[in-house]
């Protein structure tokens, strides 16, 4: 098992190295940047002005060299310092936003879970029945529905007329200290909005997945020997029917944390998708960098995470 | 040299008379597919959905200019956020959906936003499947070092949150609204792609491919005309099963400002400005209306696609 997981750590090495490069490159590959803005800003703006920013920033390098020394400062676990707030770490700019993502997506993604696992199993159970027929056309509605146009409707409803929860933001501003009760209050739409998406998806896989295992001759056999319905439901079949969602799952976060993103910038939650924004259009290259990193090595580790539960799963699948 | 042209030459009359054989029995699988599409009524009601708003979205012209009778982009902001069915006085033409935030009719919006946002997915799909394939048949083809490359390539790609690649890709070059097709696309061929690769590396090892190997065929045939054909169905229903996808994200894109930029109308952004007016009673339709537009769209392109798999591919059936 460690050896499994050691060769998999080091066979995500090459991978994050090259969404290094692509992303790199990437965004270097345009002409402009950050100080084409300068630019707009004040048209009688020297030449050598930009030019002395533009070295002054080490822009005035080619972009292998800057790549290169990308790269030796990530060795040494420096993301660099933003371009357009001068001074302030990338890490830390990071730092500050990343608890506050994963917040949300971990919130999310365990609502989820909570929804959708009881409602697969229960779907599959009792197959055709009215809560089936509900959770089937819950899940082709909520693969059809726009996140965004969702997230409106919700604070439309639950903020605007029914004033449950606030519409957006993180705490209420009004407030001196933070409160976790206000976070919580301030996270519940947000979270939901985000979860809802996945539940319509996962709660079919599940279905369906139990639905193969319940055929299975072992769950017959654990009927035949008088096993109670219950045992049969959650020991037998729903451990197996979940090995391949461990899969999914792992496969999904990608999605997840792409999702926060638009739903960050809806409900105003101050997490990484709304740094990444400011970035992207700022040209802030290093910032970008670092979220883009960020976002990659959360979705290698989520993947990992899946092997893992998958051998924790299924006894069956040893990895040596 | 002579005797393998010659046999090339044989090899590929045979191959036109299998093929021709093969093109009546083709006809008839079509024809099996149509007649279990046919009996799929959520299907026939998604393409009806479908072959309806693209012809709106084709006509759009001619409506705005005879039934509607309001310009997309005639702003008029003496009469904005008016409600549903509205009509200034008998002689204008009435605002069927009501007008936004700048008094422009929202139906004849839609009708051009059906147009963009129609037109975007229809190329990004073709653009997706093209690169798909190509690369997936590259890789399953020739595999060793061409599918450790394109493989890791894809695996890379798919490492990186999709919506963080596409802001990258969509703020960095600022594709006008025909490119974003091609920027959708270049975040998500990999699902193409490994169905492809996959599909190939299950059909060349099959005897009738080593058979055209061995009568000289040159890679390319053996691609295109041998192996290529007998992966279509796959790769057609997983085309039809990303429409609903990359209509969602191209909306996305442009409600976050990304992707469509006004004034072309296009569904996702003319719902950008929807949380400014959320609190405005009349201007509820300008919340309601892109937003069920997206929704139906979607659904009639996956029940559209679901049919199309049963059709298609009956062993996938759920």
């Amino acid at each position: 098992m460690t050896k499994f997981l050691f060769r998999r750590l080091i066979q995500a090495v090459p991978t994050f190295f090259g969404i290094t490069f692509i992303v790199f490159f990437l965004i270097n590959a345009v002409p402009g940047g950050p100080t084409s803005d300068l630019i707009l800003a004040d048209p009688n703006i020297k030449a050598e002005d930009v030019a002395r920013i533009r070295a002054s920033l080490g822009l005035d390098k080619s972009v292998p060299e800057r790549y290169v020394i990308f790269l030796s400062g990530l060795m040494r676990g420096d993301l660099g310092t933003s371009l357009i707030q001068r001074g302030v770490k990338v890490s830390e700019m990071i730092g500050d936003r990343l608890p506050k993502t994963l917040l949300l997506t971990g919130t999310a993604l365990a609502l989820a879970l909570l929804l959708a696992v009881p409602m697969g199993v229960f779907s599959a159970v009792k197959q055709y029945s009215k809560f089936d027929n509900f959770s089937t056309i819950l899940s082709t509605a909520g693969a059809a529905i726009p996140s965004f146009w969702f997230a409106i409707l919700m604070i439309l409803i639950f903020a605007v007329e029914l004033r449950w929860f606030p519409t957006g933001g993180i705490v209420d501003i009004r407030k001196s200290e933070i409160e976790i009760g206000d976070v919580v209050w301030h996270l519940v739409m947000p979270a939901f909005t985000l979860a809802f998406l996945n539940v319509a998806l996962w709660n079919r896989y599940i279905r369906a997945s139990m639905l193969e295992v319940i055929r299975q001759d072992y769950v017959r056999t654990a009927r035949a020997k008088g096993l109670h319905e219950r045992l049969v439901i959650f020991k037998h079949t729903l451990r197996n029917a979940l090995i391949p969602f461990a899969t999914l799952l792992g496969l999904s976060l990608p999605g997840l944390i792409g999702g926060a993103l638009i739903i960050e910038t809806i409900f105003s939650w101050p997490g990484m998708a709304r740094l990444a924004f400011t970035a992207a259009t700022q040209r802030d290259y290093p910032v970008i960098m670092g979220v883009v990193m960020m976002a990659s090595v959360l979705t290698i580790f989520g993947n990992l995470l899946a092997d893992i539960a998958y051998s924790f799963l299924d006894p069956r699948i040893k990895y040596s | 040299m002579a005797t393998q042209s010659t046999l090339a030459a044989f090899s590929d009359g045979l191959t036109d008379i299998f093929a021709a054989e093969a093109s009546k029995k083709t006809a008839s699988l079509l024809e099996l597919a149509w007649r279990r599409f046919k009996r799929d009524k959520l299907a026939m009601a998604g393409a009806g959905v479908l072959v309806v708003l693209t012809a709106l979205a084709i006509l759009a012209t001619p409506i705005s200019d005879y039934l509607t009778r309001y310009d997309p982009n005639k702003v008029n902001p003496l009469f904005a956020y008016k409600p549903i069915g509205w009509q200034r006085n008998p002689e204008v033409p009435i605002n069927w959906f009501g007008t936004d935030d700048l008094g422009r009719d929202v139906l004849t919006r839609i009708i051009f936003g059906a147009q963009v946002s129609l037109f975007i997915s229809f190329l990004t799909v073709c653009f997706t499947v093209s690169i798909g394939t190509v690369s997936g048949a590259l890789a399953g083809f020739f595999g060793g070092w061409v599918d450790t490359l394109i493989s890791r390539f894809i695996d890379i790609l798919l490492s990186v949150p999709g919506l963080f690649l596409l802001l990258l890709v969509s703020i960095v070059f600022r594709p006008p609204w025909w490119g974003l097709a091609f920027v959708i696309a270049s975040v998500s061929w990999m699902g193409v792609a490994r169905l492809v690769r996959g599909e190939f590396l299950g059909i060349r090892a099959r005897d009738y491919v080593d058979a055209a190997r061995v009568v000289g065929a040159p890679n390319m045939r053996i691609i295109f005309r041998h192996i290529l054909p007998n992966a279509i169905s796959p790769i057609i229903v997983a085309a039809s099963l990303q429409i609903g996808g990359v209509i969602l994200t191209e909306t996305a894109l442009s409600f976050l400002g990304l992707g469509v930029q006004p004034p072309t109308p296009s569904w996702g952004n003319m719902l950008t400005n929807a949380q400014r007016f959320i609190d405005i009673e009349s201007a509820r339709g300008l919340l309601f209306i892109p937003g069920t537009f997206i929704f139906i769209t979607v659904l009639a392109v996956n029940f559209m696609g679901n049919g199309l798999r049963d059709a298609l591919d009956p062993r996938l059936k759920e």
